[in-house]
């Protein structure tokens, strides 16, 4: 890959990510989460769809902790996760 | 009589002498317009040289240089001079000599001189002038270069490109963007260090199957085995690199410096999403594997790392 010549064709250029870097977990704060999570991705081939609610509890977790700043779920793309029916995720969403 | 003869023919030689004198006087005197004509002649050629637009002939001897009629001033700067004039006079003496009449030949023949000399003359001022025009062209693109730094700087503020060929990666996307659950891709998993940082480095899941719009977590695990603490800091790549405009991060661990203690082991979450217009792109038609690759290096104490993306400036 990185011995192919291309002048001039689309090079990647890496972009930060959007609300920066995670905090490390030193102390494994989070951890059971993230194994529930692991164990749900092998027991569903690898499929994300099936396990977003297992994300979201881990996000949830690292937002208790203190190793991701606090935000509303939906920002992070799991309105369709909201529990309550279409009004409360309207009132979730909003900022 | 015979006195009277003799003094008859005496003054027919005196007359005959003075008459021969009158000749030499009257040939010295052509001899100096001659001079004079040859010097105005060769002041006339040397103006036709420089003045190459100039058709009439001056004869008025109060030509020097002109400066006012050409555009190539230094040129004739140079080539003014008074020395041919001296050859001229030797000539002219060589010419009374020979009692040639030297107006009308010479007129000729600097008719004949000038016509070749003036096809030169025009051939070296269009060449002349070609030239100046290819070397303002060349020092004008030496200048546009330099002038192109700040002036894309410029255009970049302006227009916000910035370096991100796709608009719209705002944080209102993630929530309000609806997932494409036809289109299935494939995210493998790649982890890399450089040679001389002793992490062990590893993804926890080598794929994982997303669809456009959809946020997903991947893990990979970091540990230090050795006895002092070490700080590394990734960067990452995708492929391929097309895709990689629509793979946006909203969390991840790289960038920042990173800091294990000794025999410490860590999980470092990568929370992403791909763009739902990947679905839309038709270059992106055919990809269903995007490979996502961390590499970690190690972060000397005190060293500023730019961040992508951001200039400094």
């Amino acid at each position: 890959m990185s011995t192919a010549m291309n002048f001039g064709s689309k090079t990647f250029t890496p972009r930060p990510p959007e609300k920066g870097a995670f905090p490390l977990d030193h102390f494994g704060e989070c951890k059971a989460f993230k194994e529930k999570f692991m164990k749900c991705l092998r027991d569903n081939s690898f499929d994300n769809s099936m396990c977003r609610l297992q994300s979201k509890d881990y996000l949830e977790c690292r937002m208790d902790h203190q190793l991701m700043t606090k935000e509303p779920l939906a920002k992070l793309g799991f309105r369709d996760l909201m529990d309550p029916p279409s009004n409360q995720s309207d009132r979730d969403s909003k900022p | 009589m015979e006195d009277k003869k003799s003094e008859e023919e005496e003054e027919k030689e005196v007359v005959e002498v003075k008459v021969e004198e009158k000749e030499v006087v009257e040939v010295k005197v052509e001899e100096k317009e001659v001079v004079e004509v040859k010097v105005e002649e060769k002041e006339v050629v040397e103006v036709k040289e420089e003045e190459k637009e100039v058709v009439e002939v001056r004869t008025q001897p109060q030509v020097r240089c002109p400066v006012m009629l050409l555009p190539l001033l230094l040129r004739q700067a140079a080539a003014c001079r008074a020395a041919p004039r001296r050859l001229l006079h030797r000539q002219a003496q060589r010419d009374l000599l020979r009692r040639r009449l030297p107006p009308r030949l010479h007129a000729q023949s600097r008719n004949r001189k000038s016509k070749s000399e003036q096809q030169q003359d025009e051939w070296s001022t269009r060449n002349k002038t070609v030239l100046t025009y290819i070397a303002a062209a060349g020092v004008g693109m030496i200048g546009l270069s330099y002038a192109a730094v700040p002036l894309y700087r410029l255009y970049c503020q302006a227009s916000g490109l910035g370096g991100t060929a796709v608009a719209g990666h705002d944080v209102d996307q993630v929530e309000t963007m609806t997932p494409v659950k036809e289109r299935i891709i494939k995210i493998t998993f790649n982890a890399d260090r450089h040679a001389s940082m002793q992490w062990n480095f590893k993804p926890q899941q080598t794929e994982i199957f997303v669809v456009p719009g959809e946020t997903a977590l991947a893990f990979y695990r970091a540990k230090n085995p050795t006895d002092k603490p070490i700080i590394g800091i990734s960067t990452y790549n995708v492929v391929p690199f097309e895709a990689g405009q629509y793979f946006n991060k909203i969390q991840c661990f790289c960038f920042e410096e990173q800091r294990l203690n000794p025999h410490e082991e860590v999980d470092m979450p990568v929370f992403f999403y791909i763009d739902p217009e990947f679905d839309e792109d038709p270059r992106m038609a055919r990809v269903d594997t995007i490979t996502l690759s961390y590499t970690f290096f190690e972060a000397k104490e005190g060293q500023n790392l730019p961040l992508p993306g951001y200039s400094y400036n």
